[in-house]
């Protein structure tokens, strides 16, 4: 099985080291930018992100570097300049790495229409991809912060969701319809630079449909549900709740992580 | 310029440390605030944070996370005791909702385990220089190409983040506005930041591979460094004492000290 060998043989070519440096540091650039014009979710808070846009589009454009750049974008932006570094760190540069990951390993997977998103149809796909990797990062990261006791599952499961679909669903597609043609054209897509990889498939396998629909169900319908665990149908929040109250949270979204790592697993499959 | 520079020079203890021994310094802060839940404990390693930072002459570069500092432990009494319920001594009802002292105990055990955390990877950066820190991930096992890329993302923030002033600057001129209108409006003007942001970032490093290739620069190559690192006797002492009490808290929490939810972390 091909465990996704183009995470770790991307690192032996310059213009994929340069592209990972351009993910990385426009997603961090651009979270210091907008930080001077906060779009509050609830104000004093939270804020959606307009750099949340970033992952998604530079995936499908740069694929494994976009995901390391999503990570440590994310951790040099967020987590060191602005002072969040924490346990939490870890489960944010993982989220991220899957955030980087997931949109463009389903693209050249299962769709064989080139994400410009100037049409209907590519437009549907480019947000269902987008739908899926804000399940996945809202599954991910709090769960981490739930395991390791930093911040509830269902409260920053509920925000990382939203944020990122409202912030990725609005921009991600106006940033591929005016740049997409323009990177194909100057050669700048991660399949141009790693020969012997497809951008968009010549045939769809029925595996890697099976592994797109199980990361749809753990990351959109699982982080719904643990949530759900966690506003008290299984933990009981709303009861005056025994001392182990992660627990049930815990097995729920343990499950859906599982039925999300089968799922990449097809996907890695060649 | 020095906005995105945490580095302070200076020629406290810490200072004098190899970045490796500090780095381990940073992962036992993490493990000793990690394995306790109460908040005596975890108050106990956030003082010797404290401590530290004050020692190595770093606390007023610190000034501008104290808010962020303050908000993250306040967000913390405020979430755990709703969502991390048990114990026996009732506190106070509020709308159905009792809380114990146990949770509030909770609480301030975890803002004392975030505030420790925050303060001891801020302390690493203020008082490391980012090619030590580069050198000494080579030397932990991280392949060369990946700390270049990572050090070089440190180097090019500033331009990015200049940039994208500059453009955010020309784009109000003409009239964009990122600041009215409602959440959809905003999100999609910002798209006429982050497009030419993007555009000048890649004019910018379209010739960055030829120009570091030509200085050198093979991804797969074995490198020979500048700079060097040494791992001194103290050095040494100071990690392997560091993981001694990292160890020693993990005996403590296995043995019933420092929790107040013995079940969870």
């Amino acid at each position: 099985m091909d465990v996704m060998r183009e995470i770790f043989t991307m690192w032996r070519y310059t213009q994929m080291i340069t592209a990972f440096v351009v993910s990385a540091g426009l997603y961090a650039a651009l979270l210091f930018v907008f930080a001077a014009l906060p779009i509050w979710i609830i104000p004093g808070v939270t804020a959606i992100r307009p750099g949340n846009a970033i992952p998604p589009f530079t995936s499908l454009l740069f694929g494994p570097a976009a995901a390391w750049g999503s990570a440590v974008g994310n951790l040099i932006g967020f987590d060191i300049l602005g002072g969040a570094l924490t346990i939490g760190s870890i489960g944010g540069f993982i989220g991220n790495f899957f955030l980087g990951l997931v949109p463009y390993k389903i693209w050249h997977r299962v769709f064989r229409e080139e994400p410009h998103c100037r049409t209907l149809s590519s437009l549907l796909k480019y947000e269902f991809v987008i739908l899926v990797h804000s399940g996945v990062v809202a599954l991910i990261i709090p769960y981490w912060t739930e395991l390791v006791g930093f911040v509830p599952f269902t409260f920053l499961a509920f925000i990382i969701f939203f944020n990122e679909l409202i912030s990725a669903g609005i921009i991600a597609p106006i940033l591929m319809a005016l740049v997409y043609p323009r990177a194909k054209r100057a050669g700048w897509l991660w399949t141009d630079v790693m020969k012997g990889y497809q951008y968009t498939p010549s045939e769809v396998k029925s595996y890697h449909r099976i592994g797109t629909a199980l990361v749809f169900v753990a990351g959109v319908v699982g982080t719904w549900v643990t949530i759900l665990v966690g506003v008290g149908l299984g933990q009981p929040l709303l009861q005056f709740a025994p001392v182990f109250a992660g627990a049930p949270l815990l097995t729920v979204g343990g499950v859906f992580i599982l039925i999300f790592a089968v799922g990449m697993a097809l996907l890695a499959k060649d | 310029m020095t906005k995105y520079i945490l580095y302070v020079e200076g020629r406290s203890f810490f200072h004098s440390l190899d970045p490796r021994a500090k780095i381990a310094f940073v992962v036992c802060v993490f493990v000793w605030s990690s394995v306790f839940n109460h908040p005596l404990y975890t108050g106990t390693v956030l003082a010797a944070v404290l401590a530290m930072v004050l020692a190595s002459g770093v606390a007023s570069r610190l000034k501008m996370f104290w808010f962020g500092l303050v908000s993250l432990a306040v967000m913390s009494l405020v979430l755990w005791p709703l969502f991390r319920r048990g114990g026996e001594t009732v506190l106070i009802q509020l709308a159905g909702v009792t809380f114990t002292q146990e949770s509030v105990m909770y609480a301030l055990a975890v803002a004392f385990r975030l505030v420790a955390m925050v303060l001891s990877g801020l302390l690493l950066l203020t008082t490391s220089r980012i090619e030590d820190l580069e050198l000494a991930l080579t030397k932990l096992g991280m392949p060369y190409s990946m700390a270049f890329g990572v050090s070089a993302v440190f180097r090019f923030i500033p331009a990015m983040v200049g940039d994208g002033l500059t453009i955010l600057a020309a784009q109000r001129a003409r009239g964009v506005n990122l600041v009215k209108g409602n959440v959809f409006s905003r999100m999609r003007n910002s798209a006429a930041v982050i497009v030419p942001l993007f555009i000048t970032t890649m004019r910018r490093f379209g010739e960055l591979p030829l120009a570091i290739e030509s200085r050198g620069f093979v991804p797969t190559a074995k490198r020979s460094y500048l700079l060097d690192l040494r791992f001194r006797a103290r050095d040494a002492a100071f990690t392997a004492t560091v993981l001694f009490l990292a160890a020693f808290s993990v005996y403590l929490r296995l043995n019933g000290y420092g929790v107040v939810f013995p079940h969870v972390i």
